[in-house]
């Protein structure tokens, strides 16, 4: 089961870069917020897509920059970087293939076997 | 868990990043805290959301999480295995490595004696007024090869004795060590 359990994680680890990005595709946003819409859809520790943000932005996927706010500190915002977007995009097709080669697979679509 | 709480353990736990680093972390969830709160969350929740402080400093790179529960758990376990090893084990394995030196000290001796009576035995002709055979030379130089092999025979089993002890003792330093590290 080990090896199950490992291509689980990768695959969360993946999916989660690939939620990331897209939200950031469609526009800038703080940490809290990133955080809230994807532990709204999936059930993740939230704590856990701090680490990610550290490593996409050490990656150069992401830039940060710092944005006032109406009640108290300045906010800090991530934005896709150009290898970013490129990376956003690459993931989104590899995922989908993926899916819906698992999708043929499960639903027993590859050979008709009626 | 409290926010300072949940801080705390974050902050004990990344210490081997450097300081920019650190700084940046927590300002990090400082602020998701702050954000958190401004939507009406309890402190609580917040923390319930996260999730485990010591896995978050771990997947920031945090060794220090896995440093600090082995020092807990090992410590009596090495000072045991010290003692053990000073008062007991270091003894065994000083014996069993003299008894394989003497083994092989042996072994030796007898396959080159045995050589030496088969050489002997062969120069007779040159040697036979300064050595005394009390047999006759070519029994002599089978009895120097019999005794040559047998030598040869006892290397053997030498070999196989001391690869055992090589492994035993290999074993060991490796139990010993998956002791200290848990």
């Amino acid at each position: 089961m080990k090896g199950v359990i490992h291509l689980n994680i990768q695959l969360k680890k993946g999916a989660l870069d690939l939620c990331v990005l897209s939200l950031l595709y469609r526009g800038d946003k703080y940490g809290y917020e990133l955080v809230s819409k994807i532990s709204e859809q999936i059930h993740i520790s939230e704590g856990t897509m701090y680490p990610l943000l550290k490593r996409i932005h050490e990656d150069g996927l992401v830039t940060t920059y710092l944005k006032e706010s109406n009640e108290g500190p300045p906010r800090k915002y991530y934005a896709l970087t150009d290898i970013g977007i490129q990376t956003k995009l690459r993931l989104e097709d590899e995922w989908l293939e993926f899916v819906e080669g698992i999708n043929l697979i499960v639903r027993g679509d590859e050979n008709d076997e009626e | 868990m409290t926010k300072n709480e949940f801080l705390e353990q974050l902050k004990n736990n990344i210490q081997q990043l450097d300081s920019n680093q650190i700084n940046e972390i927590m300002t990090d969830f400082k602020e998701h805290f702050e954000s958190g709160i401004e939507q009406g969350k309890t402190e609580e929740e917040i923390c319930g959301a996260l999730g485990d402080p010591k896995e978050i400093a771990q997947q920031f790179g945090g060794n220090n999480v896995s440093l600090e529960q082995k020092k807990e758990v090992n410590v009596f376990a090495v000072i045991g295995l010290s003692i053990f090893n000073i008062f007991f084990m270091v003894w065994i394995f000083f014996t069993l490595f003299m008894v394989l030196f003497s083994l092989w000290i042996s072994a030796i001796s007898i396959a080159f004696s045995g050589i030496a009576v088969s050489l002997a035995s062969a120069l007779y002709p040159i040697l036979q007024n300064y050595v005394n055979l009390f047999i006759h030379p070519v029994l002599a130089f089978l009895v120097g090869l019999i005794i040559c092999v047998m030598g040869l025979l006892f290397v053997n089993l030498n070999i196989w004795l001391t690869k055992i002890s090589v492994n035993a003792f290999r074993k060991y330093v490796n139990w010993n060590i998956s002791v200290v590290k848990g």
